[in-house]
Parts: C-alpha cells; sequence; structure tokens
C-alpha cells in the first residue's frame, strides 16, 4: 500500500516538475558556452563556397587557447545569408582573438526560437533585433546594457544615438535606417499635367495638390491608396505629425483620443470624397508588391507610400525604363514632422553571454568597417555610417539609388522615435482595420467608429495589463 | 439493372467530382512549380511556358543544397523509425503481457504524458540538452524515439498485443521459450501489420516535424528539409517558385512509403482499433 502510494506521489511530482519548468525565470546565471566545437566545424561547411583556404583551416582548427568563441544569429533571406556569412569569414580572419559562428533564419523560424532560447538563458552571444520586439526582450532583462561598451559617435551624433535608448539604456547598435515617404513614376504625372509634389510639403499643400490632382485624373485611376485600409499605422502616423501623440505609449500609456481618431477619419472620407483614393472594392483588390494587381504598378495608382528598406524591390516590378524615371517625396509634413526615420532592426548583446567585449567588437566592426559594408551592401537596408554608404555607392542599382533618395527627402522631416506596432497589440490592429474598412465600405459612421474604438481599445489595452 | 447503372453512374461522378476539389489545389501546385514566378498569379493551370528554374534555384540554398537537407532528414528519420520500432515494441510487450509492480501506474503515467502539451515541455527539455551541450546536434531529436518511442506508439502496439491470443505464448512456453524468445519469436512476427503502422507515423512525423528540428539544430549544414523549405520564407520576401517546386519534392518520400506499405498499413490500423 506504502509503496503503491509513494509511486502516485512520484507521478504526480514528475507532472508537476515538468509543467513548473515552463516558468523559469530568466536570472543571469552562468550558462555553458553555447559553441561547441562540432558547430564550429559545421560553419564552415556552411561558408565553404565563400571562404578562401586559408580561413578554413583557421576555422577547422581546435580552439587556441585565448580565442574567444561568438554566436552570431540572425534573421533574413538568402542574400542576407551569403553577405553577412562573407562577412563574417573576413572578420575571423582579420580577428586571431575572436571566431564567430554563424546560425541564421527565416523570421519566422528565429522568432519562434529566441523565445525559447531566451527562458533557457542561452541566447546566442550576438543576435539581430527588430524594433518590434526590442521592448519585450529588454523588459525580459535579457539584453545586455551596452551604452558606455559601444562607441557609435564617429558613425553618427550622440542626438541620434539617443533616440536609440529605452529608459535611457542602449540595448542595441542600430543596423540601418528605414523609413517611409512617397514615390511616383515622373512621366504618368507629366501625362496627366499634374506638377511634382514638393519634399517637405504641408498636410494643407498635400491636400489641395493631390484634390487638383484628382480633378485631372480619367476615371480608373487615382492619386494613392487609400490609407484608412490600414488604419491602425496611418492614423498613429496622422497624430504623430500633428499632435506628437503615440497611442500607445512605450511607457505602457494608452493615449487614444476619440476626437483625433474623428479628424483623421474625417479628413480621408474627404479625401475619398473628392477621388483621391479608389472606392473600397477597388482599393480592397490591389495588393502591394504583386506585378498585376499592384495599383502603382498597374499605373492606376499616381503615389506610393515607400519604405526605405524595400523600395528597390518594389520599383523592380517596373519594366527597366521606368526605374530610372522614379521621383520621391516625404510625406505630408505637421507641426512634428511627417513620419518616422530610423533603425528598425538592432544588433543586440544577449545578457547571458560570457564574452560581452568580444561581442560588442563584433557589433562595432559590422556597422562601421568599410569592408565589411562593401560585402554587406544594402542587406539589412541603408548603412547608417555616411563613410560606407559612400564606399557602397558605386556599386548600387538604380533602384537602390532610389532609396538613398528617398532616405534624403525623409531624413529632414523625422518624428520622434516610432515603433513598430508592438506584438501584443495585435488585436487592436486588427480591430481598428476592420473599423476602417466598415468606414470605407459605409458600413459605419466616422463617429460610431470612434466612440466603438475608444471603448474597445481601452478593452483591449486592459486585458493586455 | 438500368436504374442501377444509372445510381452508380451518379455516384461515380459525385465522387470523381470531390475527388478534384479535394486534388485540386495539389493539382495546382504540381503545375505552379514550374510556372515562372511572374505567371503564378495566372489563371490557367497549364504553365505557358514550362520551366525547371524553380527547381535549378531551389535546390540551393545559402552556399547549401538539398542533397544535404534530404541526408540530414533520411538520416534522422530512419534511426527514429528504427528506435521507435526497437524500442516502442519492446515497451508494448512488457506493458501488454508481463506483470510486474506497479504496471498499472506506470502504464498511467504513460498515457498521461499523451496528454501533456508539448508547450509545457520545450523549455525544460531545452535547458537540459542545453547543459549537455546537446544542442546542435541529432541527438534531441532522436533520443526521444529510442526511450520507448513515445505514448501513442506504445500504446498503439499495446492494444495489439492484448489483442494476440496468449495460447500462443503459452504453447512457446511449454517448448521451452523464455520471455525474450516468447517476444522475439512468437509476437514479433505477428505484430509486423502494427509495426508498419507505428514506423509509418513515425516515419511521417519525423519527416514533417518542423519546431523541434528548429530549435535545436543551429548550423545550416545540419539543416533537414522542412528547416531548408522554411529558409525560402522570410518576412516580405517569400521564394514563391522554389518554395513551391522543393515542398512538392518533399513530400515525395512520405507518399512512397505510403503507398508501398498500404496493405500492412490499412491492417495495422484496423486491428489496433485505432483510426489515425
Amino acid at each position: 500500500m506504502a509503496k503503491k502510494l509513494f509511486a502516485v506521489i512520484l507521478a504526480a511530482l514528475m507532472v508537476l516538475s515538468l509543467a513548473a519548468c515552463n516558468s523559469s525565470t530568466g536570472k543571469p546565471e552562468e550558462t555553458e558556452a553555447q559553441t561547441t566545437e562540432a558547430a564550429k566545424e559545421e560553419k564552415t561547411e556552411a561558408a565553404k563556397e565563400d571562404t578562401t583556404e586559408a580561413a578554413k583551416d583557421d576555422t577547422t582548427a581546435a580552439p587556441k587557447d585565448g580565442v574567444i568563441e561568438l554566436t552570431f544569429d540572425w534573421w533574413g533571406n538568402d542574400a542576407r545569408h551569403e553577405a553577412t556569412l562573407k562577412a563574417i569569414d573576413l572578420f575571423n580572419e582579420t580577428h586571431d582573438n575572436i571566431h564567430v559562428t554563424c546560425e541564421y533564419m527565416a523570421w519566422d523560424g528565429f522568432w519562434d526560437k529566441m523565445p525559447v532560447l531566451s527562458a533557457s538563458n542561452a541566447l546566442p552571444d550576438v543576435l539581430q533585433m527588430d524594433s518590434a520586439y526590442i521592448h519585450t526582450y529588454v523588459d525580459n532583462g535579457v539584453l545586455a546594457d551596452i551604452t558606455d561598451k559601444i562607441d557609435l559617435t564617429d558613425i553618427m551624433t550622440q542626438d541620434q544615438i539617443d533616440i536609440y535608448k529605452i529608459d535611457n539604456v542602449l540595448y542595441g547598435a542600430p543596423v540601418g535606417t528605414n523609413g517611409c515617404g512617397f514615390t511616383y513614376v515622373k512621366s504618368t504625372l507629366d501625362k496627366y499635367g499634374i506638377p511634382y509634389p514638393t519634399p517637405g510639403w504641408t498636410w494643407d499643400e498635400f491636400t489641395a495638390w493631390a484634390k487638383d490632382a484628382a480633378s485631372k485624373l480619367p476615371d480608373g485611376v487615382w492619386v494613392m491608396g487609400d490609407p484608412r485600409g490600414n488604419a491602425y499605422e496611418s492614423m498613429q502616423n496622422y497624430v504623430e505629425s500633428k499632435y506628437n501623440v503615440k497611442i500607445l505609449g512605450f511607457d505602457g500609456s494608452f493615449n487614444f483620443d476619440a476626437e483625433q481618431c474623428k479628424e483623421f477619419f474625417n479628413y480621408w472620407q474627404d479625401m475619398a470624397d473628392a477621388g483621391v483614393v479608389p472606392p473600397a472594392q477597388q482599393n480592397m483588390s490591389m495588393t502591394d508588391g504583386d506585378a498585376t494587381s499592384d495599383g502603382w504598378i498597374n499605373g492606376s495608382l499616381l503615389l506610393r507610400s515607400s519604405n526605405i528598406g524595400n523600395v528597390n524591390m518594389e520599383i523592380d516590378l517596373f519594366p527597366e525604363e521606368v526605374r530610372t524615371d522614379i521621383g520621391v517625396c516625404s510625406q505630408p509634413v505637421g507641426d512634428y514632422g511627417a513620419q518616422w526615420y530610423q533603425s528598425t532592426m538592432f544588433y543586440c548583446v544577449a545578457e547571458n553571454s560570457p564574452n560581452k567585449e568580444a561581442a560588442v567588437e563584433l557589433i562595432k566592426w559590422i556597422v562601421s568597417d568599410i569592408e565589411a559594408g562593401k560585402i554587406l551592401q544594402t542587406v539589412r537596408g541603408m548603412p547608417v555610417s555616411n563613410e560606407v554608404y559612400e564606399a557602397i555607392e558605386p556599386d548600387l542599382t538604380v533602384s537602390q539609388r532610389v532609396a538613398k533618395e528617398l532616405q534624403d527627402v525623409v531624413a529632414p522631416y523625422a518624428t520622434a522615435y516610432w515603433n513598430n506596432t508592438p506584438n501584443d497589440y495585435a488585436d487592436w490592429v486588427n480591430e481598428f482595420k476592420a473599423n476602417g474598412e466598415a468606414i470605407m465600405l459605409g458600413e459605419m459612421t466616422v463617429d460610431e467608429v470612434a466612440e466603438h474604438l475608444a471603448v474597445s481599445g481601452q478593452q483591449i489595452y486592459d486585458d493586455l495589463h | 439493372m438500368k436504374r442501377k447503372t444509372i445510381r452508380r453512374g451518379v455516384t461515380y461522378f459525385l465522387l470523381a467530382l470531390f475527388s478534384f476539389v479535394m486534388a485540386y489545389p495539389i493539382v495546382w501546385w504540381f503545375f505552379a512549380s514550374f510556372k515562372h514566378t511572374y505567371d503564378l498569379a495566372d489563371r490557367s493551370l497549364w504553365p505557358k511556358e514550362w520551366t525547371l528554374e524553380n527547381y535549378r534555384e531551389g535546390w540551393t540554398m545559402g552556399g547549401l543544397t538539398f542533397t544535404t537537407f534530404y541526408k540530414n532528414t533520411i538520416f534522422i528519420t530512419l534511426m527514429n523509425v528504427i528506435g521507435t520500432i526497437i524500442t516502442a515494441g519492446l515497451v508494448a510487450y512488457g506493458f501488454g503481457r508481463l506483470n510486474f509492480k506497479g504496471k498499472n501506474i506506470w502504464f498511467a503515467i504513460l498515457m498521461i504524458t499523451m496528454m501533456l502539451p508539448s508547450q509545457v515541455t520545450v523549455i525544460s527539455q531545452y535547458i537540459m540538452y542545453n547543459k549537455l551541450n546537446l544542442t546542435d546536434t541529432y541527438v534531441p531529436l532522436i533520443l526521444p524515439h529510442w526511450c520507448g518511442g513515445g505514448a501513442f506508439f506504445v500504446f498503439l502496439l499495446v492494444q495489439f498485443v492484448r489483442g494476440v491470443p496468449r495460447d500462443l505464448d503459452e504453447a512457446a512456453k511449454i517448448d521451452g521459450c523464455g520471455r525474450w524468445r516468447i517476444y522475439w519469436r512468437i509476437l514479433f512476427p505477428i505484430m509486423k501489420p502494427a509495426f508498419v503502422t507505428a514506423g509509418i507515423y513515425s516515419f511521417i512525423w519525423s519527416w514533417d516535424d518542423f519546431y523541434s528540428q528548429m530549435l535545436y539544430i543551429n548550423s545550416s549544414s545540419k539543416f533537414t528539409v522542412s528547416l531548408g523549405l522554411r529558409m525560402f520564407i522570410d518576412q516580405a520576401d517569400i521564394k514563391w517558385g522554389p518554395l513551391l517546386a522543393m515542398s512538392l519534392l518533399s513530400v515525395i518520400p512520405s507518399l512512397v512509403i505510403f503507398f508501398i506499405n498500404q496493405k500492412e498499413f490499412v491492417e495495422g490500423v484496423a486491428t489496433t482499433g485505432l483510426k489515425g
């Protein structure tokens, strides 16, 4: 009987212990170096096509005394992988005291894996981080404070560095700048007798220009896609530009204002009535980045809100002669700027890394070394360092040069630090999108939507806090 | 007679129609893998221009080829299938035939593990393997299959063992067989259909596994097919052509295994009273 009881208790304990392990906290403790010798050898194989003989000998050798082992994880596409592997080979060749092992994935796999590694205190020494996730990782205490460890003043000003601080602490070095502006095909505007837009234009100037353009356009052509289709981001940009408001604040505040919401939707309703944006059905049937149904590519829209980071891919969808005919402009400027302009990707050091100094050295090298920059090109957006940009400039394609032009017109009108939609707020974004579309389709009035969003937004916000 | 023919005709027509509806995405997939990316949105099923570009481009990935990924996956999968058949069979024999103290409790514990969501154990498992320095090896992927092969397979085989008449064991015993020989000579051959079922499931699950492979494998040269396929999908850039082509190739081994063993598979499922 006693034995039976013992067995039952044992069974219960086993089940409980399995369940309890899930809540392990991310307390910094000494973890074993993640890099095994095997992993190290494999890396060489991974990069074998790009590795010179000398580098191969170096990397396959047993770890020498005093050589610091680092792991570096990133997400990306094939081009980014190949370029980064090459750059890291160069780093390993030129740094006798550090050896870097690379682990790379696509976006999805990366963000499935990192939470587990983070909870297990086993993050790689250096990891690529996205602005959508950095706050979560900082809150969990798994990213190292590098404020005093890394000196970036040779590639950017102190003010520029400061905008990336979270509670006055720098957790990640910016990787490449991104931002949003308008792009257009010059000859299309010429065809309809519409003047080119002027960078730095105000909201009033933009409104007047857009309405005038709409009056000159034939049926089936509109000025731009309806921002209400992406209502959360569009309204955030609108209120940020005009009122310096962050609807979902970093400090956890909720700053939704029903009056501002009404103003935003009324503004675009007015634009829709003037024929600036397509009717709801047409608007929803357009897919950005698709060669046939992208309104800008097929000529049914004049302006496109383009990101510096991927505008070159959009332009590559055009036939070659059009690619040299692209104009750029800033978003409409309010009292607090036009739109965000910053890095949305960072290199971070893990708190659990035993080799933080070496990790910082690697980061500093990637963002500022000219030779590294020449290999990496624009696989992570426009280089932060001007010196690096100038070095790669001659090799850029026509479309990549447009990205640089866009960057130049967007940069002067940047609003304060912007963050991607925080991950936790997916419900809020969906709610907003659904309501924006309801207005476009005439199913709800602006007042109803503003009222509804104020209530449901607060609800979602409360649930999350 | 005539009515019967009509009825049968209608039945076959409906069956064919629904089969077509079910099969259409796969047919589309097949043809799309031979299309240029810019033709993908084209309504016609038939490619305007046949191309092997997707296969050529897709086979290489980040300086590696799918040859490596296939080799790795086949290795893991075979080890898992063998491990499952050997160890799950033995555990099932133990639970189904032998008597030992606490047998029912142990069996209950085993069944409980089947109900544990995998998310609950993932972090503790990762910490364990990480401390043992076994991440970036295949051990975390293979070892569990050599420790009884998982509750599901044990349960499947136990059900089968229980259905085999004990008279056979007793006859063997009288002829002088020990426990081990009873298993090896009598039960093991009889359990063949159940092993085929377990083997196929184990094969397909190992082949299709993504999460644990993604978690434990870091070096790209150790990547498996499913990790390789995931490399085609990035944030804003999905390489549809190569992705379709390579994923089409990736399901072929599972299909072949299934069709070769179809007869035993169905038999195994029917006799163990389990439906997949």
